[in-house]
């Protein structure tokens, strides 16, 4: 595998310790304890079955942190702050996923129970149920991902390719395929798998499959999987990577920021701590290209910034 | 202990059975869809799909838990986490599916090795499994059994993804079912592998087998490497494979069929089926044709081939006959021998005359030719025409032998025949000087359309007028004006109107004492330039043996004899002739003392009733004091005082007596006075008189007065003083033998020359002076005397001395405003004087309250101060105005003098319809979209407040009388009180002239009948005695013939036009009736807009001689005509009053010659 100057590079900044530690980095926002109140989220601790947390995440335009509460069949609303402002309530407790629409309406993910994606107004409740198998996807089990894109709702299959499920109404659509995640200016599509233990590649694509660039993030550490892959509005792309160290064991959640052309632009790494509760969505990418994670402690959940330089 | 220490040894590492990690993925994809069960382990399953047949069982959270065990199962499969994993990997041991079994749970599959080993989790393959166990409190790894008993989670692994996430089987929980799902396996899972996987494709030893050949079979064994062997030789076979079939030949290209069965066995042969018709190689032939003869064969299908064609065949069937053409449309004809050959044709018979399709030519005209064709009878068509090219190409030149432009042309071949065809075609004929239609005239035809250019001399005429009516002997004036439509210059004299050389006759109205010569009625009396207007004028006489109609034309002609030809120059009279009045003229005229002319003394002529000495009603029935007679009395008195006397002619007397006693009847009034007077007179003549009047210098005099007069005779006494008539006049005794004497102003006629002097006896001349009518001429006033308002609309004036002083002067409507002429009483007036007023206040307004849009004035002393006020009738939407005469012809208004009526206000009348001795007013008014109900309007003086009018309360006509022009107020009946007519320039209700009677019960519309029906628009209406019968006649003015409707004397009237008035067809406006010439007898002069104004001269009985040759030539829109002694000589002047762009002009009455 031959590297550029760019990649050598990216990965003098991933080894570095100029690299600021996590710690220094993510300022902890917000912690909700386990339980039932209204600021509380909550969590299933069954025998003999997998554990769940809070599944997914989002801050809106307003500054609003909504958390999918689906053990207590809501959607939790707190201010910035973190003052609980309300909760938006949910017909079951088997949602994995959630994103909201220009519009201010929610989608929800059903992708293992009922296998469909719920539309959901604040005021008017659920107002659309559609289904989630159907052409180019076969078992929901397998959608990986969402994204709401300016043409509609995208599913990502396997971490493979992703599939128009909803059109620019919000309607089901004739379903279209791209490889990978589809990118912000569109037809292009962003590409990434493991190439190694240590390395990763990913690419901007046109709508033609050919490289608008490439590049090959390699990390001393074993990368155990390559948690989320998105590009801003402005063209840039924001990769984060959780690692494991062989030798101590220490695991960290890393994020690389690109330039719109594919060059390494910042990185930086918080630590990661394994729960037992299931965790669906661990970050949400700001349009600034800062970064939101979400994690759980014995404590409860907590969602930090986490800003790269 | 020991035996079960190695009984559990025994038990704890015997080995489940052997599989393959695709076994494993089958089994766990078969438990997909039935529901968590906690505690649980079965399921149903076909191959690796699950089957629901047995149930899916349902899994339902208890309220409020966090998990199972916290919930409650129904029916009998399922599985939880770990009963999942157990059952797809069949440990310890092979057991039913459907049969509940839970071996382990996740703490066995994490510590326990029973019957998995533990391996790296990054080692993990298809059908391993990953658990997890959670510390019985707290967070973190387990480090020993002990603290790992919160529960946990295990999954089978089925591949990996992309991006280093996990595709896992497991039974996730309660409401998730047992499911497939893409999730991410962090590092609390542990890696575990069932023992006793094979790895290869096969289970060593294990034999597989399948058919091979003809029903024979193979097999194979799975090695211990778990790969399988080869397949062994194929045994048991049979005499041919399943479903085969074969065939053989037989019969005719048949075929015999037999099928292997399913034991690899023949069966046995069919049938031959799918025989040919023939034997293969095999050929026939038949005859054909003529003679002929055709083959087949069979071919190698056992089918037969098609026919050859006919070989070696004749030309014709034996025996047959054929027909053909021969020649000119002939025909002949043959046989068929034996051998199929023709015999020889026969003769060719029936030919035609020619051969079809032939085409010959042959000359024909002088340059044509023509064709014919034979036709497909063989028999020559018809002829074609007879054509030929045009000589020279179509430009040979030749005279075509027409005229004017069509004089060259090319030569022409139409229809074999040499013809000139001219250049220019011959046109319809324009006005151009040009023979344009070729007919060797030029403009005839009295062409109305110019070519490019007219003719030097063209003429159109523009105006006519002439009687309608003439009676045997009368004299009658023509006029007609032509405008100069040519581009020459007409010279004086330059033109003649002559007759029309459509005949050599001489004209029935010629008069010697007007015409130029028996064909040349008139000539041009000045020079015309283009575009202007001439007129010729002469007067024809009408003979003497009516003829009903006499009619002669007229056209314009050079001194040469060449007539104008075009677009209009000529005219044409039709008059009707009717009788004139029989003998008594001639003994009148001896008995008068002087010869008269027939055609002048028209008022003595034609009615001995009428005196020239008064135009007042004749004296009432009775023994009245009539002019003269009192004279008469005394002379008969005298003469029997006389004749007793002289006793001598007492038998003369006697036999007088009866004749001057039946002569009395004159003394009432009797046409046999005249005779009775003259007899007397002869009687007299015997007896010298005491005086007498000789002669009388000069014995004709004019009407305007001041001549003086020598009266000669004898026995004249100081005090003696002259009468004329019944006038007495200043004189002056010169001796006995003469008196002079100064007349005044008379009316036309002859009167008496009484000497009125002390004795009893008063001498005369009977008809001793004749006071002539004016000889009326006009000349227009200079514009330092009357103002010409060239650039103004002159619409309406008023005269009267409205400052004062004696003399008249004018108001007139100029530009919607009124404006005051002061006159000097010589003709001359000063316009818009400034009036005299405080010097400190500044002079007042003249009119008060302008501008008024003024229609019409009236003049009238409303208030009763002695001086003429006005009334003023204003446009639509503006009240008419009355205005106060302060004596210095300064004009106020009143408030409340009159209603506010807002019509659109047209002419006036005035008069007093109530007899009340003050003065009212009618008024017209014009139609007016916001005024639907406009109608005329009739005012009264108020009696108890004089100077303000009301409304007549009792005038409410029936029927609207809207686009009103004129009104006029007159007592139609003779009643004594005046009644109404209104005009109107549209029908409304069928009328345009409207009459409204006055009568006791109130104004009433007059019967149906009383006024004759009109045609054309109604502007002006004047009601006066025209005829001379005592009664009022109307003359109507229209925008096309004028009227003269005579009364019958009980308000019915008739139209009585073509005899009493000339053709005049101008646009008329307004009229005046006025005695111009001082005859006693309203005159007429008509105002027509864009047309000669009309002067009519009424010859006392209502019929009209055209005098307008005596008014300046002119076409003006003229509004108004109004009558007036301007220049204070006695005699009436004229103002027209035009509108803008043309001069309003003071026409002064003068003697011939231009004098004053």
């Amino acid at each position: 595998m031959s590297m550029r100057g760019s990649n050598w590079l990216a990965l003098l900044l991933l080894l570095s310790a100029g690299v600021a530690h996590a710690e220094d980095l993510a300022d902890q926002k917000w912690a909700f304890p386990w339980g039932d109140g209204a600021r509380a989220l909550g969590r299933l601790d069954p025998n003999e079955s997998d554990a769940e947390g809070p599944a997914s995440f989002l801050v809106n335009e307003l500054g609003e942190t909504l958390v999918l509460d689906q053990v207590g069949s809501r959607i939790a609303r707190f201010d910035k702050r973190g003052h609980f402002i309300d909760s938006i309530a949910l017909p079951g407790t088997s949602y994995m996923e959630m994103d909201q629409l220009p519009n201010g309406r929610l989608l929800l993910l059903d992708r293992l129970v009922k296998r469909t994606i719920l539309l959901v107004d604040e005021l008017l409740g659920v107002v659309e149920e559609y289904p989630v198998e159907g052409e180019l996807i076969d078992d929901s089990g397998a959608v990986t991902a969402m994204f709401v894109r300016d043409d509609g709702l995208w599913l990502e299959v396997s971490h493979t390719y992703s599939v128009r499920v909803l059109g620019l109404d919000w309607l089901p659509c004739a379903r279209v395929l791209v490889p990978g995640r589809p990118a912000r200016a569109g037809p292009a599509s962003l590409v990434a798998r493991l190439a190694s233990p240590h390395a990763l590649h990913i690419a901007l694509q046109d709508g033609m499959g050919r490289a608008t660039w490439s590049q090959e993030l390699v990390y001393a550490d074993s990368i155990e999987r390559i948690v989320w892959v998105e590009d801003l509005v402005d063209g840039r792309t924001v990769v984060v990577v959780h690692t494991r160290n062989e030798s101590t064991g220490k695991e960290y959640l890393r994020a690389t920021r690109l330039t719109a052309s594919g060059k390494v632009e910042a990185a930086g790494e918080v630590p990661y701590v394994v729960a037992i509760w299931y965790l669906q969505r661990d970050v949400r990418i700001r349009r600034d290209g800062s970064l939101l994670r979400m994690w759980y402690d014995d404590s409860g959940v907590h969602i930090d910034d986490w800003r790269l330089p | 202990m020991a035996l079960l220490a190695l009984l559990m040894a025994t038990q704890a590492f015997a080995a489940p059975p052997s599989s393959t990690r695709d076994q494993l993925i089958c089994r766990a994809k078969s438990g997909l869809g039935f529901s968590y069960w906690w505690g649980g382990g079965a399921w149903c399953a076909t191959g690796c799909s699950p089957d629901y047949g047995c149930g899916k069982g349902n899994c339902v959270p208890n309220a409020g838990s966090s998990g199972c065990p916290k919930c409650s199962h129904s029916g009998s499969t399922g599985a939880d986490c770990s009963g999942y994993v157990a059952r797809v990997w069949n440990v310890p041991s092979e057991k039913a599916l459907k049969t509940n079994y839970h071996p382990y749970s996740t703490y066995q599959f994490y510590w326990d090795k029973s019957h998995w080993d533990h391996i790296d989790k990054s080692a993990a393959k298809k059908g391993d499994a990953l658990t997890y166990r959670k510390l019985t409190s707290g967070g973190g790894d387990c480090a020993n059994s002990s603290s790992c008993d919160g529960g946990g989670h295990i999954v089978i692994y089925e591949s990996g993804d992309p991006y280093g996430y996990s595709h896992v089987n497991h039974a996730k929980g309660c409401l998730p079912d047992i499911l497939y799902e893409n999730k991410y396996i962090d590092s609390k899972y542990r890696a575990r592998r069932r023992h006793n996987l094979v790895e290869g494709e096969c289970t060593p030893g294990k034999s597989q087998s399948q058919a091979c050949g003809n029903c024979g079979s193979q097999s194979r064994t799975c090695s211990g490497s778990g790969q399988w062997g080869g397949w062994s030789g194929c045994a048991g076979q049979g005499a041919c494979s399943g479903g085969q079939k074969e065939n053989q030949a037989c019969g005719n290209c048949g075929v015999i069929t037999r099928t292997c069965n399913g034991s690899c066995q023949w069966g046995g042969w069919s049938g031959c089926s799918g025989e040919g018709v023939c034997v293969a190689g095999t050929a026939e032939s038949i005859p054909c044709g003529n003679c002929g003869h055709q083959t087949r064969a069979c071919n190698g299908s056992c089918q037969w081939s098609a026919w050859s064609g006919c070989q070696d065949g004749g030309e014709c069937v034996p025996g047959a006959q054929e027909t053909g053409e021969c020649g000119n449309c002939g025909t002949h004809s043959r046989s068929c021998g034996g051998s199929c050959q023709w015999d020889a044709w026969s003769s060719c018979d029936g030919e035609g005359e020619c051969f079809a399709g032939v085409e010959v030519v042959e000359p024909c005209g002088d340059c044509g030719t023509r064709f014919r064709q034979c036709a497909g009878g063989c028999s020559w068509g018809t002829w074609s025409g007879c054509t030929g090219p045009d000589p020279g190409g179509g430009i040979a030149s030749c005279e075509t032998g027409l005229f004017g432009l069509c004089t060259e042309g090319y030569q022409r071949c139409a229809d074999g025949w040499l013809w000139c065809e001219s250049l220019v075609p011959p046109l319809p004929e324009l006005c151009d000087g040009i023979d344009n239609d070729c007919d060797g005239v030029a403009d005839n035809g009295l062409p109305e359309s110019f070519g490019e250019a007219p003719p030097e001399l063209a003429a159109e005429l523009v105006d006519l007028s002439f009687p309608q009516v003439m009676v045997a002997g009368e004299r009658g004036t023509v006029w007609a004006e032509f405008r100069n439509v040519g581009t020459g210059r007409w010279l004086k004299r330059g033109l003649w109107l002559r007759l029309a050389h459509d005949g050599t006759a001489a004209s029935p109205l010629y008069d010697a004492s007007s015409w130029a010569a028996w064909d040349v009625a008139a000539v041009l009396p000045a020079e015309v330039g283009p575009g202007e207007i001439g007129r010729f004028s002469f007067e024809i006489l009408a003979p003497r043996e009516p003829t009903g109609t006499a009619a002669t034309s007229f056209v314009l002609a050079s001194p040469a004899g060449e007539e104008l030809k075009c677009p209009a120059p000529g005219l044409h009279l039709k008059i009707l002739l009717l009788p004139g009045v029989e003998s008594g003229v001639t003994e009148l005229s001896a008995l008068s003392t002087g010869e008269w002319d027939v055609g002048e003394a028209d008022a003595v002529v034609f009615d001995r009733k009428r005196s020239p000495l008064t135009m007042e009603e004749p004296a009432a029935a009775g023994c009245g004091v009539a002019e003269g007679r009192v004279s008469a009395l005394l002379v008969l008195a005298a003469l029997l005082v006389l004749l007793t006397v002289l006793r001598m002619r007492s038998m003369v007397l006697l036999l007088l007596l009866p004749v001057l006693l039946s002569g009395c009847g004159w003394l009432f009034g009797d046409d046999r006075g005249f005779e009775a007077v003259d007899v007397v007179a002869d009687i007299v003549e015997e007896l010298p008189p005491p005086a007498a009047v000789e002669a009388v210098e000069p014995s004709s005099i004019g009407p305007l007065g001041g001549a003086v007069l020598q009266v000669s005779g004898y026995g004249f006494v100081p005090e003696a003083v002259l009468r004329l008539g019944d006038v007495l006049i200043p004189t002056t005794y010169l001796s006995e033998f003469q008196l002079e004497g100064l007349a005044p102003p008379l009316l036309a006629g002859r009167y008496h020359v009484w000497v009125v002097q002390p004795g009893g006896y008063w001498p005369s001349l009977f008809w001793g002076l004749e006071v002539l009518p004016l000889e009326l001429s006009f000349v227009q006033a200079s514009e330092l005397s009357f103002p010409s308002f060239l650039a103004g609309n002159a619409t309406v004036g008023a005269a009267a001395d409205f400052d004062s002083d004696g003399r008249l002067d004018l108001i007139l409507a100029v530009d919607g405003e009124l404006h005051f002429l002061a006159g000097d009483g010589n003709g001359n007036f000063t316009l818009d004087p400034v009036p005299e007023g405080d010097s400190e206040a500044g002079p007042p307004p003249r009119f008060d309250g302008q501008p008024y849009e003024p229609r019409d004035l009236g003049i009238a002393d409303f208030d009763g101060n002695g001086t003429p006020d006005l009334f003023v009738s204003t446009g639509p939407d503006m009240p008419y105005r009355l205005l106060f005469n302060d004596g210095n012809a300064v004009f106020k208004e009143v408030p409340g003098s009159l209603p506010m009526d807002m019509d659109d206000g047209q002419g006036i009348a005035l008069g007093d319809v109530n007899g009340d001795g003050l003065p009212d007013v009618a008024v017209a008014n014009g139609a007016n979209d916001s005024h639907s109900a406009a109608r005329t309007r009739l005012y009264v003086s108020n009696v108890e407040s004089p100077g303000v009018l009301v409304a007549a309360p009792d005038f409410d006509p029936p029927e609207k009388a809207s686009s009103g022009t004129a009104v006029a107020l007159v007592d139609v009946e003779g009643d004594g009180d005046l009644d109404l007519v209104t005009a109107a320039r549209e029908a409304q209700y069928g009328q345009k002239l409207y009459l409204y009677v006055n009568t006791p019960d109130g104004w009433l519309q007059a019967p149906a009948g009383a006024i004759p029906p009109i045609s054309d628009g109604a502007w002006d209406v004047v009601a006066a005695d025209f005829d001379g019968d005592k009664d009022r006649d109307l003359f109507v003015v229209t925008d096309g013939q004028d009227l003269l409707l005579r009364n019958d004397g009980d308000g019915y009237f008739f139209n009585d036009s073509t005899a009493s008035l000339p053709v005049d067809m101008s646009d008329g406006r307004r009229a005046l009736a006025s005695d111009l010439d001082g005859d006693g007898f309203l005159d007429l002069v008509v105002a027509n807009l864009g047309q000669q104004n009309r002067l009519y001269r009424n010859d006392g009985k209502g019929h009209f001689l055209d005098l307008t040759p005596e008014l300046p030539m002119a076409q003006d829109q003229t509004n108004f005509v109004g009558d007036l002694d301007a220049d204070g000589d006695g005699d009436l002047d004229l103002v027209f009053l035009n509108g803008a762009g043309t001069v309003s002009t003071l026409l002064l009455s003068v003697r011939p010659g231009g004098t004053l």
